[in-house]
């Protein structure tokens, strides 16, 4: 049975500055995400009984440094889904009775690590040379060209748009840098069909949010979202149908999330979709149906996720533009949007966000696990 | 697609359970496991969807296969693979029904597309071991 729609909230967001934080440490950034969102919430400390670290190095997880005394504390990792797993996390240990106030914690410092995202290896298909998600991200990109006619004008307006947003966002990595398809075209190929403006970076920062109930919610500092719907899929389904290069289980966890939510696709306001490569924002907006299958390419060269358009996408800048955190970038400005603080790119009266992210591989390339929030005022 | 610098492809399998694939390799054999009560096949080692039956024996498969989806990596990631760059990953889809990943040899990057019909040729590397690639289809 669903937990019912609005029982939780999100309340208390803290973001650390984004890009490039050589003079911290891992912990530190961490430190600085949970401080910004008690602070925004209103919460102290002894406040936060239960702990989920999204990220998987465990090294990490230090309550102590935090001075955090929680009846638990997790550590979970599934790539782009971490974020909203971690939501999910959060809301079953409460429905269990198990914790009130669950804070969620996604930091990493890729780029001062010099983790290269682009060079993960990949089990037996190394063999054959392939590595990094960007390589795997190609696949679904050359099959969505081949099946449906997608267009490299089509995968270059993802990432125009997104800027055009970022570029009214103070806060995103590219804000100031507007670019054209020219600009696209001139950005090297990194694994074809998906050129480097295809692609997000490796950026370092943290995110802090805290779920607790509607109840308590609602007498804190912070506006409170309300979780409305929750849902997930897997693509492990379309491996065993060979559709898995065509688009990602996004048809399991609409099912869930919006009948949870008591919603259809033409209720969501805007939509915060996990973008780590372009392709990804046009099968996802086949994938809740926002367009028919094949036709998400068309959809964004028609302008339909811009500000005006009919589905406001990625309004921050998303992560090809704004910054990169496991998901949490989309879940976060999911957050911003609910609680009218989007700045220029916010869309007026929206009254509920779809936000999604994917992410690890489940025994083979592309079986991302997938999954969704349904965030509501 | 120069290929002395390979490392043994064997040393990426998680466990022996695909090592029957990397042998036949070594023996210009082309190895999948079927379930001979479904007659359905699969790739890498799997458990049979359809009646849950495990220990699969593997089974040659024909070598022919179409092209289900690619990429051509132009960054130097992997040192072995550095004087390839740019090179392909292809899926291929066999023709008894698994994906499989590979590397298209023999024609050029630009000339691979979806649904090419392609066959095996297989690579001895020179520091051990035996890559399964695909070639464009003779005939
Ligand atoms: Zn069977």
């Amino acid at each position: 049975m669903a937990i019912e729609s609005g029982k939780y909230a999100i309340v208390g967001l803290g973001i650390t500055k984004q890009g490039k934080l050589p003079d911290y440490t891992t912990r530190q950034v961490v430190a600085w995400a949970v401080k910004e969102a008690l602070d925004d919430a209103g919460l102290e400390r002894k406040d936060i009984d239960g702990y989920i670290y999204g990220h998987q190095d465990p090294s990490v997880v230090d309550l102590r440094y935090l001075g955090l005394t929680p009846k638990f504390s997790w550590y979970m990792q599934t790539g782009g889904a971490t974020a909203s797993a971690t939501v999910m996390a959060a809301c079953g240990a409460m429905e269990a009775g198990l914790a009130e106030t669950v804070l969620l914690v996604g930091a990493h410092r890729p780029w001062s690590t010099r983790a290269q995202i682009g060079g993960h290896g990949y089990g037996i298909a190394q063999a054959w040379g392939l590595v990094s998600p960007v390589a795997s991200h190609a696949f679904h990109a050359s099959r969505h060209m081949g099946v449906y006619g997608t267009t490299p004008d089509q995968l270059g307006t993802v990432a125009v748009v997104q800027r055009e947003h970022a570029c009214k966002r103070p806060d995103a990595i590219e804000y100031g840098n507007p670019i054209t398809l020219e600009d696209y075209y001139n950005s090297p190929m990194i694994c074809a069909p998906l050129r480097r403006l295809d692609c997000t970076r490796d950026t370092d920062g943290g995110v802090a949010m805290i779920v607790t109930t509607a109840e308590r919610a609602r007498n804190l500092k912070s506006k409170p979202v309300f979780i409305r719907g929750l849902g997930v899929g897997h693509n492990i389904r379309r491996w065993h149908d060979k559709s898995l290069y065509n688009g990602l289980d996004c048809a399991t966890a609409k099912e869930s999330a919006f009948r949870m939510a008591g919603i259809t696709t033409a209720d969501v306001d805007v939509f915060q979709c996990y973008d780590a490569f372009s392709i990804n924002v046009i099968m996802q907006l086949e994938g809740y149906g926002f367009c028919n299958e094949g036709e998400g390419g068309p959809f964004v060269m028609g302008g339909d996720t811009r500000l005006d358009g009919r589905i406001p996408t990625n309004t921050g800048g998303g992560q090809l533009s704004g910054w990169y955190v496991m998901g949490y970038t989309a879940l976060s400005e999911g957050l911003f949007q609910m609680r009218g603080q989007a700045g220029e790119t916010q869309v007026k009266d929206a009254e509920i966000a779809l936000v999604t992210g994917h992410g690890a591989n489940a025994g083979v390339q592309n079986t991302w696990a997938h999954g969704c929030v349904v965030l509501g005022k | 697609m120069t290929t002395t610098q390979k490392p043994d492809p064997k040393q990426f399998v998680a466990d022996e359970l695909d090592l029957p694939f990397w042998e036949g390799a070594a023996r210009h054999k082309l190895l999948i496991q079927h379930c001979a009560t479904c007659d359905r096949y699969y790739w890498p080692a799997s458990i049979c969807m359809q009646c849950g039956k495990q220990d699969l024996p593997w089974v040659e498969a024909c070598g022919k296969a179409k092209v289900y989806t690619f990429t051509v990596i132009h960054r130097p990631w992997l040192q072995n693979w550095a004087a390839d760059t740019p090179y392909n990953v292809t899926v291929v889809e066999l023709d008894e029904g698994p994906l499989m990943f590979t590397n298209v040899v023999g024609c050029g990057n630009d000339e691979i597309e979806l649904g090419m019909p392609v066959e095996v040729t297989f690579t001895d590397l020179d520091g051990g071991g035996t890559l399964p690639q695909f070639r464009p289809a003779t005939g």
